[in-house]
């Protein structure tokens, strides 16, 4: 009986020690686990999901001409991502998520490497926009922003090197909403 | 007959067998998801005479290789559940396709799905779009250009295409 109890409480161990390493190497990707609001699409009037991974966006990025301007131009600015992630929720009513749905997310930016950069709220509103970086080796590796306002919740995650300047020219398409941040965290701005 | 030669017919035979069985694979899932449309929702599809899909021939819109398209016009499609209906999508498709991008818009009953797949150096798009009264199952094989151009917007290439698809397979 000693040595069942022994087992199984090694067992548990070694179970725990793997699901830290599977949290803390999840962290340090730059991906963030989103299927916890999942659940929120069935109460939104409008739902938009997208994923653009490593795969898809290297392997178009590499077969993209050097010799025209246009797809060169799309090539550098996609170059090193690991992956682009939206999820947008727009609900008719207020409270249909709750703090426990934008706590699911930002737990996991409280992982080490993530640092809040910026937070934005709109008294005015409501809206608070709050946004994260992974720095790994004095580099940014990801991206986090979550944007949400009592009848909205979007969730943006670039995984790979970003920068402000480079999300700025990344906005309005790949589906990354228009979020003008660039404008935003510039110091004219925050004191207005 | 040497063995060299036999060995050789027999290769050439196994490489024809295995196209084959990849392009019945991307017939099959396209087929199999209009299927799944008309026995989800009950509703049947609009085959394309015959005229209209040469003229689709020849009016391909930019970057898209080649296509096939289903429509269903004028049925109800507001019987089942958004969310059931992307479910029974993703377990029609296999791993190889990747979602990247869906909508679902419980106000005016719209659902947009693209789906992508690696197809050697270009890629399949398979694009599904339902509304209250009509619906589109379209697969395109494009050029990473054109897969670049749709990720760049791609709620609004899906619509775009699925339009020019329509658009020019009206006889």
């Amino acid at each position: 009986m000693k040595f069942l109890e022994d087992s199984t409480m090694k067992l548990f161990g070694l179970a725990l020690l793997l699901a830290l390493a599977c949290a803390t190497a999840s962290a340090q990707s730059g991906r963030i686990e989103t299927s916890g609001i999942d659940h929120l699409a069935s109460r939104a009037s409008e739902t938009v999901d997208i994923n653009m991974d490593e795969r898809l966006l290297q392997m178009s990025a590499r077969l993209l001409s050097n010799q025209d301007q246009d797809e060169a131009r799309i090539r550098e600015l996609i170059s090193g991502l690991k992956g682009i992630y939206v999820k947008s929720f727009t609900f008719d009513n207020e409270n249909e998520y709750a703090e426990a749905d934008v706590e699911a997310i930002r737990s996991q930016l409280r992982a080490p490497g993530w640092s809040r950069f910026l937070g934005i709220h709109s008294r005015h509103d409501g809206e608070n926009v709050e946004v994260y970086v992974l720095m790994e080796n004095n580099q940014i590796a990801g991206l986090a922003i979550l944007d949400f306002a009592p009848k909205e919740f979007t969730f943006v995650n670039i995984v790979g090197p970003i920068d402000l300047e480079r999300l700025s020219r990344i906005e309005g398409q790949f589906g990354v909403p228009d979020f003008d941040l660039v404008r935003e965290s510039t110091p004219t701005r925050r004191n207005e | 007959m040497s063995t060299k030669t036999v060995l050789k017919i027999l290769l050439l035979l196994a490489l024809l067998q295995i196209s084959r069985s990849v392009g019945a694979a991307q017939t099959g899932e396209y087929n199999a998801i209009v299927k799944l449309v008309e026995n989800f929702y009950h509703v049947k599809h609009k085959g394309l005479p015959l005229l209209a899909r040469a003229g689709m021939r020849i009016a391909r819109p930019n970057g898209v290789k080649s296509f096939k398209l289903a429509t269903f016009e004028n049925q109800d499609f507001s019987a089942a559940g958004q969310s059931d209906f992307y479910a029974a999508m993703k377990m029609t498709l296999n791993a190889e396709w990747r979602p990247l991008l869906q909508i679902r818009s419980r106000q005016d009953g719209q659902q947009t799905y693209v789906f992508t797949r690696e197809a050697g150096d270009q890629f399949n798009v398979l694009v599904v779009t339902i509304e209250r009264r009509d619906a589109t199952v379209l697969q395109v094989e494009v050029a990473p250009q054109a897969l670049i151009r749709w990720m760049q917007n791609p709620e609004q290439m899906s619509r775009s295409l699925i339009d020019e698809a329509t658009n020019s397979s009206e006889p």
